[in-house]
């Protein structure tokens, strides 16, 4: 506990030392100083009847500066000797010294009871606060003043506490030589005792236009109250710790995949199951902006470059009103402040097996920078080189695909508190192959276009009585194209997609009460082209093998599809002062609208008749936090959630035009402990049901446009653990969950097991931070295999001219266990102009060959393992400066 | 809002298919006959009407000369949107299981080595497995019509298997039924211009092994003679079909019709044996479109073993001859060479070829 100078000096003055007697032999040559002296209580009774007076006692200061031995001398009123005693046994001071050493001393002390004292600390505030990082791990050493007010340094807890407060707007300082100087302003009224929590990390600046000497006058800035968070789990890694990890292969949006809670994805595949929701099910946005997926095809990278990303999160369930159309998990990526870079220029150079990415910053004008960062795949330019063949359209082993991302922005900073940002996302991505066999049936030709387009403005303010405010309006292009044969049968699905999207969102602290609201809108207009066999792509629950013939009765469809959300929403934090306590409700209205340009598929001359739908529901969230002890608190999240029926099962020929919203329902507790300052557990139980889910109709003869029903209905359940070490070097965090997850077709049948469950995942990885430039790191993951149907029997198709499969009970077996472990070793180099790193990243490290499949022999007498991919090294390069 | 692409089914199954080849590979015994089996379900006509009587023969193959009995049915199940397979799971239930009301026994029992039954094709045949709506049941909506085969077919699911036996034989009557969604004019084009399938046709098969072993097929009795463990080059022909229209060449091609070629389309369509030509209505522009016929040999042995189990051309190419290597047993002995021609519209034709090795 610390005390403002000023203060000091009123209690000083309070009190004098009536007398300096040695307790040992010697010369005094330094005198103790009082530095803490909490006030004592004024009795309610002596107020009342406007009663002073003083306590005269004897005390003794040790060698630590503490109280010990404290004897009353005398007393004006007996009713002042307990607070008094109480007061001063908790004086602290600085040590005495005799003879140039520390050592013990014993002196006398009036304390005196003075109504015009106690006057003055009601009319005054208090502030208890405590700076933190954005981890949340304490900040010690941080100047926090006031010019001619106070200053005080933040403890090893890294909190402070300011009494005597005179009320009003306050600006505090916050200083520290590792940051630039940042500022809030703070209302306190009379009587108040305002508790908050500082980030310095949140809003880490720098001003590379500054002089050197003037540099601490141009980073004053304004911060926000510290960000709320209403989960009760989320789950967040910072770009430069995500880059360096093994198994992300240096890409920072692969770091999800080693999150707590997250399944392991099937080779190639991408598939994102966070606690057994399907992967449609779970949304990615960047700073509010969404994106359609977050992989490219094969699922070897992610479709943004890494350059500008300041964070990844991931929200398993429960998460706030803020956002909602989905019934799975929450990614959020983060975009990083140009202003953060104390350089004028800043940029990246990075290639490895896969790509090369280049980055750069710079400035346009003092508050105005811009940015542009770019990855070009080649791994396809290796395979041509090693196969001898076209990857991107001949005979290629595997479809490769040609890849670019870039993302490229310009910020602008018109006053400390405000940012606007223009935004460009753009992905291509195109693979082609084709494969020919002496028999026609097996010909393959696959080819898929995926790409995408994002413009977006972003603006942030924060305002001087802390309110933030946010809008990202949005506007994007998404374009897919999807052809795959295999003989005669032909699938394919084209889709282009208009996007608007707005967020907005205001958030006011009042006091312990926050209040959040905003308006998160999408508008969607598809123009989708299908054709292929229904059964193609297999949905979930299908009974099928690898390798499997579609069906090969094809259909065609063409249609349009306009869908609206404009969601208001409203969050209301409550707390006690003391933070021990919050309870954050939330409500999300979402009125939703449909309109599909056909209600029944084509016949004859017919003209086209369209469907429109309009659905209307509230969506509650809510969440109490409760915190008995600093190193323990626990959290209880629920809520309602919603998501629209995939486009693509819109069609009337392929699916059902007039689909209901797919529900949720979430229900998480998180219990979270610091054990000591470097390790900390989180655990989490987690419920999750889903109902309305589109399913294949299950009649022989459904009627027309209802070859999907929302009958179906989904659970998964489950628990996790999450231990993290976090020492100066060494960074160790191992997650592993448990849990289940089904689906049914209807209420009438029975549960089966979900096609992506995984019952258990264990994830565990290591960082080591080594001199001279070395960084090791590693991760092991266990993980059940996925749900197969088992074939029990089989017949000859005469007319396809190919044996089938006759399949036992859905997802009765199941795969393998799978292990894989990664490693990666990181040299670097500091350079005069940047850094340099070479690094090495080991896939599966130990040449495990998991089974990613069962294959079966052409007429399913015989059945083996198709065995994953063996240890893949890749060694990459970087050079980075002004990071 | 709305998902789009989050299914990565192409790069997960491509992926997989480089796996695959990573993988232990599995023996193709396809082509092996070391028990009786039914090779191939041959209709004859190749296409036929709703009601129009059909014959069914099995061409049924064995290591040795025994006799099989078959049990054919009809199976009346209509494929559910949800089954992966071509037909009705119920439909792959053998007849030794508990008897199914959706199975028609077509006859007691047959007593052959290549069966042959003869049957009816059901009335309701375009509304239960074609184009058609399906018979209403109740108040219940019009229902889903079955989706087309790629070349605009639909075919009656046929069983045949061999009793005491496990294997079931799922095969198919190509029904003739006319686009039921096009408009009127388009209908009425198809009605003019659609020749209905003919069986292509096996024309000659020439062989030569590395060892001596040469000769043609010619008729049935014809025998290769080959060394022991002798890779023998086997190539089959078909009739070419000519790839224009053209009046009087003894094929009523897909711009003809009775009336401006009676020559070749009156009274009836002429067809031709190998890779037709035919009209077909495309369900993505809902207009018709021209394309040929693709085949495919599949090849079957009782010793020794074929390079590939199925070899053919792809509807875009003019080839009528495809080549396999069919690589003779180390120990002398006697057996037989299948063959069976199909084309993509059900159509079906097959020789047995003795060989002998010693």
């Amino acid at each position: 506990m610390t005390i403002s100078l000023r203060t000091l000096a009123v209690w000083l003055c309070l009190g004098f030392m009536s007398s300096l007697a040695a307790a040992q032999s010697g010369t005094l040559t330094r005198a103790p100083e009082l530095i803490e002296a909490p006030a004592a209580n004024y009795p309610e009774s002596a107020l009342t009847e406007e009663l002073e007076g003083s306590v005269d006692v004897a005390l003794t200061i040790t060698e630590e500066g503490e109280v010990r031995d404290l004897e009353v001398l005398d007393a004006t009123e007996l009713i002042f000797v307990e607070p008094a005693i109480e007061a001063i046994s908790q004086f602290r001071f600085t040590p005495a010294e005799i003879d140039g050493v520390p050592a013990a001393i014993r002196i006398e002390y009036r304390y005196n009871f003075r109504i015009e004292d106690v006057m003055v600390r009601i009319s005054t505030a208090t502030l208890d606060g405590c700076v933190v990082d954005a981890e949340g791990e304490p900040r010690p050493g941080v100047m926090v003043r006031s010019p001619d007010r106070f200053e005080v340094e933040t403890g090893p807890d890294g909190c402070f506490l300011i009494t005597d407060i005179e009320p009003g707007l306050v600006e505090m300082m916050f200083d520290h030589p590792d940051f630039p100087v940042m500022a809030v302003m703070e209302e306190l009224d009379e009587g108040m005792t305002l508790t908050a929590l500082y980030e310095l990390d949140e809003f880490e600046v720098d001003d590379p236009f500054a002089d050197e000497d003037d540099e601490e006058d141009d980073f004053v800035l304004v911060i926000r109250a510290p960000s709320v968070r209403r989960e009760a789990l989320a789950v967040e890694v910072r770009a430069e710790e995500a880059r360096r990890m093994a198994g992300t292969q240096g890409d920072v949006l692969r770091v999800v995949e080693q999150m707590a809670g997250v399944g392991r994805a099937a080779a190639g595949s991408g598939a994102l199951v966070v606690w057994g929701a399907s992967p449609e099910d779970t949304r990615v946005y960047v700073d509010g902006v969404p994106l359609p997926r977050l992989y490219h095809t094969g699922g070897y990278r992610t479709v943004l470059p890494g350059s500008f990303v300041r964070q990844v999160s991931l929200i398993p369930g429960a998460y706030a009103a803020t956002h909602g159309r989905g019934l799975g998990a929450l990614i959020l990526v983060e975009f990083d402040d140009p202003f953060e870079s104390e350089e004028a220029w800043s940029g990246r150079v990075s290639a490895d097996f896969f790509d090369v990415e280049v980055s750069a910053e710079a400035p346009l004008h003092e508050d105005v920078r811009v940015g542009l960062a770019a990855r070009v795949g080649h791994l396809h330019r290796l395979v041509d080189a090693a196969t001898g063949l076209d990857a991107i359209a001949d005979d290629a082993p595997v479809l490769v695909p040609s890849y670019t991302d870039t993302a490229a922005r310009v910020v602008a900073r018109p006053n400390p508190t405000d940012r606007l940002e223009l935004r460009v996302l753009v992905s291509f991505d195109e693979a082609e192959r084709a494969v020919r066999e002496p028999d026609p049936a097996r010909d393959i030709v696959e080819r898929s276009v995926l790409d995408f387009g994002r413009l977006s403005v972003h603006w942030t303010s924060i305002m001087p009585d802390g309110t933030a405010l946010s809008i990202v309006p949005a506007v994007g292009v998404d374009r897919q194209r999807q052809v795959d044969s295999l003989g005669s049968v032909r699938t394919s699905v084209e889709s282009e997609v208009l996007i608007l999207s707005l967020r907005a969102g205001l958030r006011q602290e009042f006091g312990v009460h926050t209040v959040e609201a905003g308006l998160d809108f999408e508008l969607e207009q598809a123009e989708i082209a299908r054709t292929g066999s229904i059964g193609a792509p297999p949905r979930e629950g299908d009974a099928r093998v690898f390798g499997q013939p579609p069906p090969d009765q094809i259909a065609a469809d063409s249609w349009q599809v306009s869908q609206l959300g404009a969601a208001p929403y409203i969050l209301s934090t409550l707390r006690t002062a003391e933070r021990q306590w919050e309870l954050d409700l939330g409500l999300r209205v979402d009125p939703y609208y449909q309109s599909v340009s056909r209600r029944f598929p084509a016949e004859g001359a017919t003209p086209p008749i369209g469907l429109a739908r309009q659905d209307f529901s509230l969506e509650p969230r809510a969440s109490l936090l409760h915190r008995p002890i600093d190193a323990l608190d626990w959290r209880v999240s629920a809520g309602q959630f919603r998501q629209f029926a995939q486009a693509e099962d819109t069609s009337a020929v392929f699916g059902t035009p007039g689909l209901p919203v797919a529900r949720g329902r979430h229900l998480v507790l998180a219990v979270n402990t610091r054990l000591s300052d470097d390790v900390s557990v989180e655990t989490a139980a987690f419920v999750r049901s889903v109902d309305r889910l589109a399913v294949r109709n299950p009649l022989d003869a459904p009627p027309r446009a209802e070859a999907l029903t929302s009958s179906g209905e989904g659970r998964s359940r489950g628990a996790q653990g999450l231990v993290r070490l976090e020492r100066e070097i060494l960074t160790v965090t191992a997650s592993y969950t448990l849990s289940r997850s089904e689906r049914r077709a209807d209420a009438t049948r029975d549960w089966r097991l979900f096609d992506q469950d995984q019952p258990h995942v264990l994830n565990t990885s290591a960082g080591v931070d080594l001199p001279r430039g070395w960084y090791l790191s590693g991760r092991y993951t266990l993980a059940s295999g996925v749900p197969r149907t088992s074939v029990q029997g089989r017949y000859f198709d005469d007319v396809r001219d190919a044996w089938q499969p006759v399949f036992g009970t859905t997802n009765d077996i199941r795969l393998p266990t799978t292990h894989q472990l990664d490693a990666r070793v990181e040299k670097s180099w500091d350079l005069r102009m940047g850094q340099l790193s070479l690094w090495l990243d080991i896939q599966n490290a130990i040449n495990r060959r998991n089974v990613e499949e069962l294959l079966y022999a052409a007429d399913f007498t015989d059945r083996t393992e198709l065995l994953g991919l063996p240890v893949l090294p890749s060694l990459g390069v970087r050079y980075e400066w002004g990071r | 809002m709305m998902r789009r692409v989050q299914r990565n089914h192409l790069g997960a199954a491509l992926t997989m298919l480089l796996l695959a080849s990573c993988s232990e590979s599995l023996a193709d015994l396809r082509s092996s006959v070391d028990e009786p089996r039914v090779l191939a379900v041959r209709m004859v006509p190749a296409e036929a009407r709703p009601g129009e009587a059909v014959e069914l023969r099995a061409l049924v193959a064995g290591p040795g000369s025994a006799e099989v009995r078959l049990n054919w049915a009809y199976c009346n199940a209509r494929r559910p949107l949800s089954a992966s397979g071509p037909v009705a799971p119920v439909c792959t239930t053998t007849h030794s299981e508990e008897p199914n009301e959706l199975i028609i026994p077509l006859t007691e029992r047959s007593v052959s080595a290549t069966s042959t039954v003869r049957w009816t094709i059901p009335r309701d045949a375009c509304r239960r497995f074609g184009p058609e709506p399906p018979p209403r049941e109740g108040g219940e909506p019009p229902g889903r019509p079955v989706d087309p085969d790629p070349t605009g077919g639909f075919f009656v699911p046929i069983t045949v298997g061999i009793d005491g036996r496990q294997d079931l034989v799922v095969s198919g009557a190509r029904v003739n039924c006319a686009p039921a969604t096009a408009t009127l004019e388009v209908s009425a084009d198809y009605r003019s211009r659609y020749t209905v399938n003919a069986h292509p046709f096996i024309r000659t098969i020439r062989w030569a092994g590395n060892r001596g072993a040469q000769g043609a097929f010619t008729a049935e009795g014809d025998t290769i003679e080959a060394a022991p463990g002798e890779r023998v080059v086997v190539a089959l022909t078909w009739p070419a079909c000519p790839d224009r229209d053209t009046c009087g060449d003894g094929v009523c091609g897909p711009s003809e019709t009775a009336a401006s070629c009676p020559e070749d389309c009156s009274p009836v369509r002429q067809s031709c044996r190998g890779a037709e030509r035919f009209i077909q209505f495309d369900v993505t522009t809902r207009e018709l479109v021209e394309r040929r016929e693709s085949l495919r040999l599949s090849h079957y042995t009782s010793g020794g073993g074929w390079a590939e189990y199925g070899v053919g051309v792809t509807s875009d190419s003019p080839d009528t001859e495809v080549v396999n290597v069919w690589t003779a047993p180390a120990e002398p002995g006697e057996g037989f060479l299948w063959f069976v021609l199909r084309d993509d519209r059900g159509g079906v034709d097959w020789v047995r070829l003795p060989w002998r090795v010693e």
